[in-house]
Formats: C-alpha cells, structure tokens, sequence
C-alpha cells in the first residue's frame, strides 16, 4: 500500500475537466463521457506536448473543448436526432416554464446562455484562464473571446436581474442552438 | 488633469479591469473614466458581483467525488488503494486543514455525495439575502424564541443558535427558506458585525448518510464551512475569507454538536 507510484499529472486535473464538460453539455453523463475521452486523447498526446509551453490545464481544456466540438458537429449532422433532444430538455425549450423559475437563480439562468459563453465565464471567471489561453481552448481568435465574455456578462446580468429571455433576440445567435426555432 | 484617461476607453479594458488583467498605470485610467460614466461604471460593478457569485456557484463542482471508471485508466500504473482516497481529500481541501485542529478529524474522511448541493445551497441564499437592506431576515433576533421555535418546527429538528457574541457577531434574525432535501424546509440565521459583514447559518433536513467532517467550499470572496450532524446539513457561510471564516465555524460547530 505504502509503495505507491506518484499520480498522472492529469489525474489532479480530472474535477476541473468535470467541471468544465458540465457547463458545456449541463448533464452530468454526457460530461463524463467527454471526460473520458479527453483523458484518453491527452494520455495518447501526453509525449508530443511541449512541456513548458503548454501549461496543463488550458492544454487540457483544449482537448475537451475540441471533442466536445466534434461531438456538436456529428450530432448536428443527424437533424432526426437533435432537436428531438433539445425540445427535451432545459430550460429554455417550454417558455411557459420561465416564468415559474427563481429568476434569481444563476444556474437557471447559466442554462439559458449559450455554451459557449457559459464556458467563458467558467474558464476566465473562475478558472482565471488568460484571454489568450481562453482564445485557444476555444480555437477562436482573442478579439472573440473578449467580444463573446463582454456579451456572456452582460446577457447572465439582465437575466438574474429577472428580465424574460425573450427580450433582445439573437439569444441563440451565436451557435447556440440553431434548431430550436425550427421544431414543431 | 487626471480626469479623462489618455486614450480611449473600450469594452475590452472594462472586461480586463474587472478581470484584473491590466498594468496599474492603465487601471487608473479606467477608475478615472469610470468616475466620469455611471453607465459604464454600473455595468463594471454588475460584472464584478456577477464574478463573485460565478465563484461560488462552480466552487460546488470541485467537490464531487471522481467515479472510479474516469480514474481507471491511471489505476494500472498505481496499485495503492489509499491514493485515490487520498487524492479526493486533496481536492476537498481537507488536508491543509488537518493542520493544528485535530478536533474535525472525528469524522469519517468519505467521499462528498451526501451534501454535494448543500453549500451550495446554503451559498446562494447567503447571496441572496446578505445583501439585503431593507429585509434581510424575515423575523429579527429580538423575537428570538419565537424564531426559534417556528424554524425548528418546519425544519423538524429541534435548533440551537449558535451565539458568535465573542467574534463580534450578532445574530439579526433568521428566515425559512426552500430546500432540495427532507422536508424541503431550510432555517438561515444571519449574524453581522460591526461593518456590517454578514454570516449565514444555514440548516436543512434529509441529508442521508453518515456524519461528516468538515468541509470547505468556496472560490473567491464567499465561502462556506458545512458538515452533516445526525441527518441534518450545516453550512456557515460568509465572505471574511477562509482563514477568518475558520475559528467562527468552529465555535458554532462546537455550540451546535455539544
């Protein structure tokens, strides 16, 4: 028992992963799921990263965000499937419900954000990502970033100060979720 | 003059005010413009308690337990069955707290599913209403027994309340508040000192399981010490700092399990 070896570098890191998938996918199996595949895609990378210029966290946060985006793109590419999914779950989907939430709940109005803006606020908020490293974890250049993080803030303020999320359209404008519009 | 900023101010350099990112010369700069537009300055101030309540709310996610099939692919290369164990409590923060108060260390080291949402919880309504003016609680300590006696009632235990005189708290009140578990009624006992800095207690029912130890929640400004005593969940939470926040939990800890 004593004679342990030290622990993977990763293994330290798996709870902000977690954290991370959770606030992109908003359920808890999905976000597992990604997990593991980011774990499996960094331990398979583990020997071409450069040591010190990839710090570990946004190294990995990278992998996660781009699995989770070609997990996106695959289940965009099935129109059968996903808004199926989507007229489902959250939130956001029956409007009548808005309006039994605690507006003030942040996390009701966290899920109506889209994700990645959600992400943003996790990555530079609280995990303290730089605007640079937030800009590569989500592949997109810095001026995005900062553009998408003022527009985050300024949307979760207006709905935790109880305005309905009808208000100021272009809601799901930013990739959100195009087909919400489109499902009978 | 130092009333107008040198150049332009732009939405980027109120985002990086707020997120600390700019030099000292520049973030002069900003406080200047800021002094000068109540708009902007409004917005900044939304975003900074926006920032701060975005820390407490995603500090509950570092607290849940891993699941074994995350961790099973590093198992091959580590036989022990103490590490993951150990690992857990790392997160947790609990042993940077085992230092110098053994007293907590009463309690069983297990893993967090038990009262996962409970400082949670216990965090957004200490948000919610610490920072009330006008009502902050909705029966004043000055009716304390009557307080008491209705919160135990819909709580369904019979509660205590802590006295944190000697740390220069007094108690304002308390208020019945919704809650996920038991019988989804929770008490909250706020307390403020002489600058107006406010402490929450926050109890609740239902919570299953063993008892806990101590444990520690909280990014940023607000944290939360909680514990599970006898199927009921505690949380104390407040924005002093860890270190501040510390010996206060401790003497209601030691108040309420006496």
């Amino acid at each position: 028992m004593l004679f342990r070896r030290q622990p993977h570098p990763i293994e330290a890191e798996i709870p902000r992963l977690r954290r991370f998938a959770l606030a992109l996918t908003r359920e808890r199996d999905s976000a597992d799921d990604l997990v593991q595949d980011c774990i499996a895609r960094a331990l398979a990378a583990w020997t071409t990263r450069r040591g010190d210029a990839d710090a570990l966290r946004p190294w990995l946060f990278a992998i996660l965000h781009n699995r989770w985006r070609s997990r996106q793109q695959r289940d965009w590419a099935r129109p059968d499937n996903r808004p199926l999914e989507d007229a489902g779950e959250g939130p956001s989907e029956s409007g009548g419900q808005w309006e039994k939430l605690e507006l003030r709940d942040l996390d009701a109005a966290l899920a109506l954000l889209p994700e990645e803006q959600r992400a943003l606020l996790l990555l530079v908020g609280v995990e303290g990502l730089s605007y640079e490293e937030a800009a590569r974890v989500q592949a997109v250049p810095v001026g995005t970033v900062m553009s998408r993080l003022a527009r985050a803030r300024d949307r979760l303020r207006r709905l935790t100060d109880g305005e309905p999320p009808h208000k100021n359209d272009g809601q799901w404008g930013e990739g959100g979720r195009p087909h919400l519009r489109r499902v009978k | 003059m130092s009333g107008s900023p040198a150049t332009k101010v732009t939405e980027a350099d109120l985002l990086a005010y707020v997120d600390d990112r700019l030099p000292p010369e520049r973030r002069a700069d900003i406080e200047a413009h800021l002094a000068l537009n109540p708009e902007d300055a409004a917005r900044v101030a939304g975003w900074q308690n926006q920032a701060d309540d975005l820390r407490v709310h995603f500090a509950a996610g570092l607290d849940e337990p891993v699941p074994a099939a995350l961790t099973a692919v590093f198992a091959a290369q580590r036989p022990s069955l103490l590490a993951p164990v150990l690992r857990i409590a790392a997160v947790l923060g609990l042993v940077v707290l085992g230092a110098g108060a053994g007293w907590f260390g009463r309690g069983a080291m297990a893993p967090a599913t038990v009262v996962a949402a409970l400082p949670q919880e216990a965090a957004r309504a200490h948000l919610v209403y610490s920072k009330e003016v006008l009502h902050p609680v909705e029966v004043p300590a000055r009716e304390e027994q009557h307080l008491v006696a209705w919160l135990s009632k819909r709580v369904g235990t019979a509660l205590k309340v802590p006295s944190l005189t000697a740390q220069g708290y007094g108690l304002v009140g308390g208020r019945l508040l919704p809650a996920s578990s038991g019988n989804n009624a929770a008490a909250q006992f706020m307390y403020e000192n002489r600058q107006g800095q406010r402490l929450t207690l926050y109890v609740r029912s239902g919570e299953g399981g063993s008892d806990t130890s101590f444990r520690f929640a909280g990014e940023g400004n607000a944290a939360a010490f909680y514990w599970v005593d006898g199927g009921f969940g505690y949380a104390l939470t407040g924005e002093a700092g860890r270190e501040a926040l510390l010996p206060m939990a401790r003497v209601v800890y030691e108040q309420l399990t006496r």
